[in-house]
């Protein structure tokens, strides 16, 4: 189910609310547990909840054993790596089966017929989830969960379950039994949801219609190739970030407080400071679990770049599976290692509005990768870009111009000035002022979603392949 | 009371409560949409997009445990949406409004003129279609082709400045260096003969075709009268970017001889069938549409016609049925049999190819023609 659908917003929400608003404390991790589960995840492809619920319970009891021989170090280190191993040995196999039976026929002339698996929806993020909790009570750096429905209630909750943000569950151990439920939240909540909608339902989805026409378009002259190169840019940011806006305000309307996964990643000064604003809990899990667990650069640096490049070719398969998806990881595990070794320094000295030309540039190449999945096509869609034979042509202006407005939208709403706008006039305004702008916030943001929705025969989530 | 919920009494001051009034907003929008639509009557057919909608669905355990039935029902909950056709022309209006001339599929042009947006074909189907029908050509010496220009190519001034529509002038030009028999209209017709929300022609251009044909033949063409108009129309573009205020146009009918007889498909069918007149979808209202294979017999004129057509045809039979003793047509994109046999049974004595430039560049049914 995806968030920005009718069955979401007129069936499933509703029902979940009134009786999980309505139950008692005890009843309420159980309602959010069984409805995320069996009928919001079950959705799409219900033999599927059943690998979610074998995902469950091998990390619940994967915690209880750590715990249990928590003071026998090796035996509770076996019980980690097989957790590990099997939670990796799922991921590995839905996802990354037949990208590596193909290549091989490719590459050594084999010829192994193709699983064809339907990929199990969030099962890059629900895995890392429920590792974060194994390792962190290996590490001794949160409580044990005993209880199996909160265990449980942690995973699926449906608000993160599908495309994050991903969740530790240390940020969230405290709240489990002790949510905040009232009135403020509420409507906090509901009016990041209903901001999220708007980005994806009206902004991604009208740039992303664009990105499609001219993400085929041979012969493109290099305006045309630049213009879609940057309504993809914009489809995935508002068509992400409003995702995880939807998620956190949920969580908060329902007595939770998820960490936020995006800081207007497109006012980056470097491909660095891109990367503490971009899918923030994707880089953070990366950090704490892989790079750290390398030695991170506590080994001196030619092993730090080492350290580097690995966990950014893992953070770029991670998004799919793929092999251009490996190549956009390294691009930018390279570009961090320079920076690190020498250009951050640089760029310091140079005027902020170079730092921000450099970044978006390399960003931006960064998106040709991650889009196209063919290597010959990103080839061809580069030299579009730099197609100096033709620079543009009558259709490029027009492109422009017909989607000015969302596009106006789309740069000011990354560069966050409506935002800081509202932060400064909240502060200003009265209680019953500042109420009545967030109700009339919340209306016109939910209306005029709940318009394009309906008027959508394009509404395809980008990051369901994970 | 009521008023404890909303209001804080805090110091003298009276304030609206922390996060009232957005919470009941988001919930009210919310319950709002999802009991009106629950409780609204299920549509199967929605006239101003022109298609069927899905009603609810079967339920039974497998399709519940493979998903198909959660599958059906979130395309009938989207379809179900109580005002739906309100809101997709909001969109639609507030697209519009914001600059947007290029939704749904096509151009919203100047003038109220809605223009297909194809800005490129596929060189093999065309380069097919046409290498079938010379062979077509070649191999009956009564046969012509009347390609038809459509409306990108007359009304290029009603385009908004800079878009692109693939070139129509230089794949006609194709057909011209391959295809002997070939009928142009390409200077005979202008803008004027084309509906504005509809791709199909107008009463006018249908005419101008008409007589072209008969001069081919050598025949005078019959003097025609216009026996109805409807009004009203909004057509097939329309359905792609439907507005709140666009004006519906008029189509014109041709009289028919009375005693004319027409079999669609095997069952006998109105040349002119009024039971479209009330329809969303009026230009139908030419043969009832589309079939596989019909025929008109029981006609005053001399020979036997066939017309291997696509719907562009539909409103230029009628002016034939004087001209001719009987008219078949076979619509490739439906046709199962053979051609050939078809020419033979019916003792053809003419045959006449009409499509549109659309058809040409997209339909990989044409190759039948030969068989």
């Amino acid at each position: 189910m995806v968030f920005s659908s009718e069955i979401f917003m007129f069936f499933f929400l509703p029902l979940f609310l009134i009786v999980y608003l309505l139950a008692p404390k005890k009843i309420k991790n159980l309602w959010l547990f069984i409805s995320s589960l069996f009928l919001f995840y079950a959705w799409d492809k219900p033999s599927y909840s059943f690998l979610m619920l074998f995902s469950i319970l091998l990390n619940f009891s994967s915690g209880l054993l750590i715990e249990k021989w928590r003071n026998k170090k090796n035996v509770a280190k076996v019980v980690l790596i097989i957790s590990i191993i099997l939670n990796l040995g799922l991921l590995g196999f839905y996802k990354y089966t037949d990208l590596f039976l193909s290549t091989a026929n490719s590459l050594i002339g084999t010829s192994f017929s193709l699983l064809n698996l339907v990929l199990p929806i969030g099962i890059s993020f629900y895995t890392f989830q429920t590792m974060s909790y194994t390792i962190d009570v290996y590490r001794n750096n949160c409580k044990v969960q005993k209880n199996l429905i909160d265990f449980g209630a942690y995973v699926t909750m449906f608000p993160q379950l599908i495309a994050g943000p991903i969740v530790r569950y240390r940020d969230i151990e405290g709240q489990l039994n002790n949510k905040k439920i009232n009135l403020e939240r509420f409507s906090s909540g509901a009016l990041r949801f209903s901001f999220g909608l708007f980005k994806k339902a009206v902004i991604a989805n009208s740039l992303g219609a664009v990105w499609e026409e001219l993400s085929i378009m041979e012969n493109a002259p290099a305006l045309t190739a630049w213009f879609g190169a940057i309504c993809f840019a914009f489809q995935i940011y508002f068509d992400f970030s409003g995702y995880s806006d939807m998620a956190i305000g949920l969580g908060r309307m329902i007595g939770f407080d998820f960490l936020e996964n995006f800081n207007f990643p497109y006012l980056a000064r470097s491909i660095t400071d891109f990367w503490r604003r971009w899918h923030i809990s994707l880089s953070t899990w990366f950090k704490e679990y892989v790079y750290i667990s390398l030695g991170g650069n506590r080994k001196g640096l030619p092993r730090q770049i080492l350290n580097l490049l690995i966990v950014w070719g893992l953070t770029g398969i991670w998004h799919g599976a793929s092999w251009n998806f490996l190549l956009w990881g390294l691009y930018f595990g390279i570009i961090l290692v320079l920076e690190k070794v020498f250009l951050l320094k640089f760029l310091e000295k140079i005027p902020k509005f170079f730092q921000h030309f450099y970044s978006l540039v390399l960003i931006i190449f960064g998106w040709v990768i991650f889009a196209i999945t063919d290597f010959s096509k990103i080839i061809e869609y580069f030299k579009n870009m730099f197609n100096f034979s033709l620079l543009a042509d009558g259709y490029s202006f027009y492109l422009i111009l017909s989607n000015i407005a969302v596009l106006i939208l789309a740069v000011v709403f990354s560069c966050g000035l409506p935002q800081k706008l509202w932060q400064k006039l909240t502060t200003k305004l009265t209680q019953t002022k500042k109420e009545i702008c967030q109700g009339i916030l919340v209306v016109f943001f939910s209306l005029i979603s709940i318009m394009f929705i309906a008027g959508m025969n394009y509404n395809p989530f980008l990051y369901f392949r994970f | 009371m009521i008023s404890e919920y909303i209001f804080n009494v805090k110091g003298g001051m009276c304030s609206v409560k922390k996060g009232i009034v957005a919470s009941v907003c988001f919930s009210l929008i919310i319950c709002f949409f999802a009991l009106s639509s629950a409780i609204s009557p299920d549509r199967a057919f929605s006239e101003s997009e022109n298609r069927t909608l899905t009603t609810f669905p079967s339920v039974s355990l497998s399709s519940v445990l493979e998903g198909s039935t959660q599958g059906e029902l979130t395309t009938y909950f989207s379809h179900q949406l109580i005002f739906r056709d309100f809101l997709v022309k909001s969109k639609v209006s507030v697209e519009k409004f914001l600059g947007k001339t290029d939704i749904g599929g096509v151009y919203l042009g100047k003038d109220g003129y809605y223009i297909e947006k194809k800005t490129e074909i596929d060189e093999s189907i065309f380069q097919n279609n046409i290498n079938a029908i010379s062979d077509f050509l070649n191999n009956n010496k009564n046969a012509y082709f009347l390609p038809v220009l459509t409306r990108a190519y007359y009304l290029e001034d009603k385009l908004p400045k800079g878009a692109k529509v693939y070139p129509q002038g230089e794949c006609f030009e194709k057909i011209q260096g391959k295809c002997s028999n070939t009928i142009s209209l390409k200077e005979k017709l202008d803008g004027d003969d084309f509906y504005k929300t509809d791709h199909h022609w107008k009463y006018s251009g249908a005419f101008k075709a008409y007589e072209e044909y008969m001069k081919t033949l050598g025949k005078t063409p019959t003097e025609t009268k216009v026996e109805t108009e409807i009004g009203s129309f909004l057509g097939t573009l329309y359905s792609k970017a439907p507005t709140f205020l666009t004006d519906g146009e008029t189509i014109s009918i041709p009289t028919v001889p009375k005693d004319a007889k027409y079999i669609a498909d095997g069952k006998e069918t109105p040349i002119i069938d009024k039971e479209y007149f009330n329809k969303k979808d009026k230009y139908s209202l030419f043969l009832s549409g589309n079939c596989a294979f019909g025929e008109i017999t029981n006609l005053n004129g001399e020979g036997n016609l066939l017309i291997i057509k696509d719907s562009f045809a539909n409103s230029f039979v009628p002016f034939l049925l004087e001209d001719f003793g009987s008219v078949s047509m076979i619509d490739t994109r439906y046709f199962s049999g053979s051609v050939s046999d078809v020419i033979k049974e019916k003792d053809i004595t003419n045959i006449l190819i009409l499509c549109s430039m659309d058809s040409l560049t997209e339909e990989k049914s044409i190759g039948i023609i030969n068989y």
